[in-house]
């Protein structure tokens, strides 16, 4: 089993290398087979929303071109764990995992059906990784929590994980190994 | 009069449809002679030099209205960057924002689970004054990419175009808006029956979309068997 592990840093900051490295350790535990890709060291440039990569190239992004982007999508839908690193933004993710984040369109159909209500678009694959979303931050603020846990309860409705968790740590948080552990357990069963 | 500062996040541009509703917001604006700038911010965050022209037209403005796409559920990078860039400037303490979020799926309702939460957040922590915000649910019906103006896409546009005159005069006259939403079609077309239909003709759109390129809509091109 492969897990790719997206840390969404920003340039400058290692203030997630703690959180990846236990992360490691206890997938490795588990027998996950990990890759790590600090995303800010990477050449990734945004989506433009072009839609190419859903009516001219189906499932390839073909409007931006010599970037690492299209690898690190091919790493993804093969991994059957996907985690997100991030410092919180508000509530939501830092720029550069919004940066790849965008560029995963093309995972998707651009058909769409209907779950519970809602519009949402087709699976391309038949199958995606579970999703492990993780946010540090120096506060623990309950409605900023609330926040990030309903946006990738939203991501998972559009995404298709297996299974899914997120979290949110403090950058002092003594627990983070006991937390992380609990999570790997979580998704490797 | 105050000085409003429209900036557009969607990363296609001037040929958005988050673009089409600032020119439309802006028009409006102006008609009660208020002073107003557009910024398309995927210009401006190409350079550091743009960037600081960004920054000092921000610090220039009284309000700040915000339109741009929902991504993911969230805001798209080019957003996500500004903000950043915006939370380590001092002095943007009482500005008014306001953002103008479009979705291209039918229901508002999917911008503001999480999208509209961040943007108030956001505004909270660095000290903006809240003053409403608008979720445009089935966006792609105001057809931005298509270089129309609202006014020229007809019934689909009416109700987005009635919450810009609304939020032109509450911006004008300093007042507050409120946390509105609209769909640009009719909201019985979400029921079941018809919501099934509508799905069907959009999924049978792509397909031909692609079939007239030669392509496969279903492709999988990273799928293990097809990249050995």
């Amino acid at each position: 089993m492969k897990a790719t592990i997206l840390n969404g840093s920003l340039s400058g900051q290692t203030n997630l290398d703690s959180l990846q490295n236990s992360l490691i350790i206890e997938l490795h535990k588990k027998g996950w087979e990990t890759e790590a890709i600090t995303l800010n060291k990477m050449n990734i440039k945004p989506c433009i929303g072009c839609f190419r990569c859903w009516h001219s190239t189906p499932g390839i992004c073909s409007g931006i071109k010599g970037d690492d982007a299209e690898e690190i999508t091919k790493k993804t839908i093969n991994s059957q764990l996907l985690v997100f690193l991030t410092p919180l933004t508000y509530g939501g993710y830092s720029s550069e995992i919004k940066k790849i984040y965008g560029r995963f369109l093309g995972l998707l159909q651009p058909g769409t059906q209907i779950i519970e209500g809602e519009v949402h678009h087709l699976k391309r694959y038949d199958t995606y990784p579970s999703f492990i979303a993780i946010a540090m931050t120096n506060e623990l603020v309950e409605k900023e929590i609330k926040i990030f846990k309903t946006l990738v309860d939203r991501n998972s409705k559009n995404f298709y994980p297996p299974k899914y968790f997120s979290e949110v740590l403090t950058y002092s948080d003594v627990t983070m190994n006991e937390k992380v552990k609990k999570i790997i357990l979580e998704v490797s069963q | 009069m105050t000085r409003t500062l429209l900036l557009v996040g969607s990363p296609r541009g001037r040929l958005s449809t988050s673009s089409s509703i600032a020119q439309y917001l802006s028009d409006s604006l102006k008609e009660k002679s208020q002073e107003v700038e557009i910024l398309w911010i995927i210009e401006q965050l190409v350079l550091k030099e743009r960037i600081d022209e960004m920054l000092q037209i921000i610090q220039k403005s009284d309000t700040l209205v915000l339109v741009a796409p929902l991504y993911d559920d969230c805001q798209p990078y080019n957003v996500t960057k500004t903000m950043e860039i915006m939370s380590r400037q001092e002095n943007l303490s009482g500005k008014r924002f306001i953002p103008i979020i479009n979705s291209g799926f039918p229901e508002a309702d999917q911008i503001s689970h999480a999208a509209i939460p961040i943007y108030k957040l956001f505004a909270k922590k660095i000290g903006l004054e809240w003053v409403g915000s608008l979720s445009i649910g089935g966006g792609e019906g105001l057809q931005g990419t298509s270089g129309k103006k609202l006014d020229e896409v007809g019934g689909a546009a009416k109700k987005t175009i009635n919450e810009l005159h609304d939020i032109s005069t509450a911006l004008s006259k300093k007042q507050v808006y409120k946390d509105a939403k609209v769909l640009t079609f009719p909201k019985f077309l979400l029921n079941l029956t018809l919501g099934r239909v509508m799905v069907w003709m959009n999924n049978r759109g792509w397909k031909m979309m692609a079939k007239k390129k030669g392509v496969d809509v279903d492709a999988k091109p990273y799928a293990r068997a097809a990249i050995g």
